[in-house]
């Protein structure tokens, strides 16, 4: 199998976890750092705030930013157990190195930030409660062919684009955390999507098992 | 845990309304049981939506002075949302005029991709604000639902680039002072113009998510939204400035183009009525079965998934994280959104179904109104 | 000494048979169903029995230290304050509070003298979310002195956190006895990561120190030839 991904744990020293994550054109790092003193204003009760911000490529970041970064705390937020940590704050921060698709859309760019999110949680050693991986789709105009992780070029003749993001249990996609389609499609291609990204979530999660088993033999080198 | 909260709620005796606030998922699920929801309504029972225009567009009234362009106004239940278009002129980039595929447009190359991708989608900006009594910058949901509007607009396919561009007409004086105007086919402009929508929607109030009540607002403006007719103003066409640069050498700035909106004249924005849509919240949750109550006879199905229609309320606004939110055409999705799914509440499948298929009934039922 | 690779949403194997399992770090239950026992870290799941009960755990390293109470650590004086001092235990977090009164014998008038910059050994001995954390130099056991206060001269030094509980739970660890056969020294070792070493010398300082931060990449059968190489450059 060809990895189609290149994703590296621990790239930043003064975080509690960080990791670089590339996919075709797309390239992103991720920081985490919690449990931390939250402000007072974030502060919960009973669990932790989660503290989600994106900086894009180019410029600053705007209604744009501000979007994608919701729809990521909404996966984060059903993943990570905010319970074990209550008044505390889970800082995340991502850096679009390069979002390798045209500014109207944001599709690779979200599935990028969802996947290094992961690594840099699973880096951080911030308790979730499942893996959790997302792959972007998109339908072929003409033929109605599904592309997987569909490149800036494929993305503008295509006639709909789905992110979707599954939690993984053993190795197998388990339920579904977020999807989101925009374009012209039916009910039966969105559910072939979902099938077919879930297929793909678990044949990438070898590659990134990998990843996650290099990154902590890393730490016990001198256990061997 | 629900048997201790159900003693305790006995013994407090708390008011309907102190229990939404105190136990918004107690209340929720409290109610639930009856078979109805905080609101009141069934389960799949969507809210009666009115969708009017407001008569506040340039060119659908007598007075000409406003700078509206497109409006209109949507009620369902206590919420009002009030949209209206402006518009603005941008000079198109001069790159994408000289982009041979533009060039070749009509016929020569009849390259899929081509064809596709001259005709691009086009977009509103839109500024979504929602009457909270607060000033101050915007609050984080006002701008997601501004760029949820923008991002769905832009991939729905309802508005083209090419429909917003703007032919030229030419408004001439001869020697007596006579204005003559020469339409865009003897007239051609060296640069060329496009127009670019705003929409402006106010909130007035919110009852729980407020996205599906803004699209419907803001395309039910578009609808309804006239572009002038521009003109350049010979007057000042062609005026031509020396400009002495640093350097020594000399340019000239030249075709500083005078355009002119028409009061009076003004064309349909054109859309794709096909793809008009209407678009659908749903929540799902999970209706535990009942510790502790006697009830043989009600016929509970322990812990059972119900989609929960146009979600209303604080209680559903807040304890209702599992979403699935469908914009349809009533035959095509141009949207689906799903979240809030997790290990232990997932979000099956037949719930996707179900709420897609209500989604396009309700599409189909709305959007003949808008 | 070698566990499996485990990561969340994998299935954890709890030896049932010898009767009771406990779970340690890295290891929660959902607070909804308390029987729902799931991996919240990647790491290595070790499970140590001991008389008919087990502990489990998934054995991580983090970069942040969170104070445990009971747990041995190595700390800088930020602050002298009033009653006491402010200690710092890992950058970028709060520092954690030392009490003049948090030493042996020590009463209203005979109280140790700390400085900004001096280097305790310390024992966590209040944690709670809504006070800030306590540190103190008395041994619970004894009520004595037991190793902890200041420490004076050597180097400090900071490690992985996880490499750090290995050598504080492990005394026979390999680096260290490869150490010992080079010269006499003395170390503080803090579950926070930082550790304090004193040799004779700074020559033999420098050298331990550097074998010690360098065997976190060594394997086993690497040290002693490392070690050597190690204090025959210094020397």
């Amino acid at each position: 199998m060809t990895t189609s991904f290149n994703a590296e744990l621990g790239i930043l020293d003064r975080v509690d976890g960080s990791a670089s994550y590339k996919f075709g054109a797309t390239s992103l790092i991720c920081s985490v750092s919690g449990p931390i003193e939250a402000k007072a204003r974030q502060e919960l009760p009973t669990s932790a705030a989660l503290e989600v911000t994106i900086r894009p490529d180019v410029g600053v970041s705007s209604t744009r930013e501000k979007l994608t970064e919701d729809k990521l705390k909404s996966v984060l937020g059903s993943v990570i157990s905010t319970f074990l940590y209550p008044r505390q704050l889970i800082q995340v921060v991502v850096q679009i190195l390069d979002a390798g698709e045209a500014p109207c859309y944001v599709v690779r760019e979200l599935v990028g930030c969802i996947n290094a999110c992961y690594l840099a949680l699973i880096d951080a050693k911030v308790g979730i409660s499942e893996s959790f991986y997302a792959k972007c789709v998109a339908i072929e105009q003409n033929t109605g062919k599904l592309i997987l992780d569909p490149t800036d070029r494929d993305l503008t003749s295509s006639k709909s684009h789905h992110a979707v993001c599954f939690s993984l249990g053993n190795g197998k996609s388990k339920s579904l955390l977020y999807s989101e389609s925009f374009g012209q499609f039916t009910e039966e291609e969105l559910l072939k999507v979902l099938d077919f990204a879930a297929e793909a979530i678990e044949q990438e999660n070898i590659g990134v098992r990998k990843v996650i088993s290099e990154a902590v033999s890393n730490d016990y080198v001198w256990m061997s | 845990m629900t048997s201790e909260t159900a003693t305790a709620a006995n013994s407090l005796k708390l008011m309907p309304d102190v229990l939404a606030r105190v136990a918004p998922d107690v209340s929720l699920q409290k109610h639930l049981h009856l078979g109805l929801r905080p609101c009141l309504r069934k389960f799949e029972e969507f809210r009666h939506v009115t969708v009017d225009k407001t008569g506040l567009g340039k060119y659908e009234t007598e007075d000409k002075n406003g700078n509206i362009l497109g409006s209109s106004v949507v009620k369902s239940g206590d919420t009002i949302v009030l949209c209206g278009i402006t518009g603005g002129i941008v000079e198109d980039e001069q790159e994408a005029i000289d982009d041979y595929r533009l060039k070749l447009e009509d016929g020569i190359i009849s390259n899929e991709e081509t064809a596709s991708s001259s005709r691009k989608n086009a977009t509103v900006y839109p500024v979504v604000q929602i009457e909270s009594g607060r000033t101050g910058p915007p609050s984080e949901e006002e701008m997601i639902l501004s760029q949820r509007l923008h991002d769905t607009l832009l991939s729905s396919g309802i508005l083209n680039t090419e429909d917003l561009k703007i032919s030229l007409s030419l408004k001439s004086r001869d020697e007596n002072g006579e204005v003559s105007i020469i339409g865009p086919d003897q007239f051609e402009a060296k640069k060329s113009y496009s127009f670019v929508l705003y929409a402006s929607i106010q909130v007035f109030s919110r009852s729980g998510p407020m996205f599906d009540l803004c699209w419907g607002s803001l395309v039910a403006a578009l609808r309804n939204t006239f572009l002038p007719q521009v003109y350049v103003d010979e007057d000042q066409l062609d005026i031509r400035m020396p400009v002495r640069s640093k350097g020594g050498e000399k340019a000239t700035i030249s075709e500083e183009y005078k355009l002119v909106c028409d009061n009076a004249k003004a064309t349909k924005l054109v859309i794709d009525e096909s793809m008009i849509s209407w678009s659908s919240t749903f929540g799902v949750v999970t209706v535990h079965s009942k510790d502790g109550d006697i009830d043989m006879d009600s016929g509970d199905v322990a812990n059972e998934d119900v989609l929960l229609a146009d979600l209303e309320g604080e209680v559903e606004d807040t304890t209702v994280d599992r979403r699935i939110h469908v914009v349809t055409n009533g035959q095509t999705l141009t949207s689906v959104t799903i979240t809030g799914g997790s290990e232990g509440v997932p979000i099956p499948r037949d719930m996707i179904r179900k709420a897609i298929e209500q989604a396009k009934r309700r599409s189909n039922d709305l959007v003949q109104k808008l | 000494m070698s566990g499996t690779l485990i990561i969340p949403g994998d299935t954890i194997e709890l030896g049932t048979e010898s009767g009771e399992t406990s779970i340690g770090p890295g290891i929660t239950t959902n607070p909804k169903d308390q029987s729902i026992v799931y991996p919240s870290t990647a790491g290595l799941l070790k499970s140590i029995s001991k008389r008919n009960k087990t502990i489990a755990y998934i054995e991580h390293n983090t970069k942040r230290y969170i104070p445990t109470i009971h747990d041995y650590v190595v700390g800088v004086v930020i602050t002298v304050f009033g009653d006491g001092y402010r200690v710092s235990l890992a950058n970028y977090s709060q520092p954690v509070v030392l009490s003049a009164l948090g030493f042996p014998n020590a009463t209203k008038k005979n109280r140790p003298h700390l400085k900004v910059g001096d280097v305790v050994y310390a024992i966590v001995s209040l944690v709670d979310r809504d006070v800030e954390v306590e540190i103190e130099c008395i041994d619970p056991v004894t009520g004595k002195e037991g190793g902890f206060g200041q420490l004076n001269g050597g180097t400090l030094f900071d490690v992985k956190l996880a490499y750090a509980r290995y050598l504080l739970f492990n005394s026979n660890a390999e680096i260290l006895e490869a150490i010992v056969n080079k010269c006499q020294f003395e170390i503080a070792i803090g579950s926070n990561g930082k550790i304090w070493i004193n040799t004779e010398n700074v020559k033999t300082t420098v050298a331990a120190m550097n074998a010690i931060v360098e065997s976190q990449q060594w394997k086993k059968e690497e040290i002693v030839k490392n070690v050597n190489k190690i204090f025959k450059d210094v020397l």
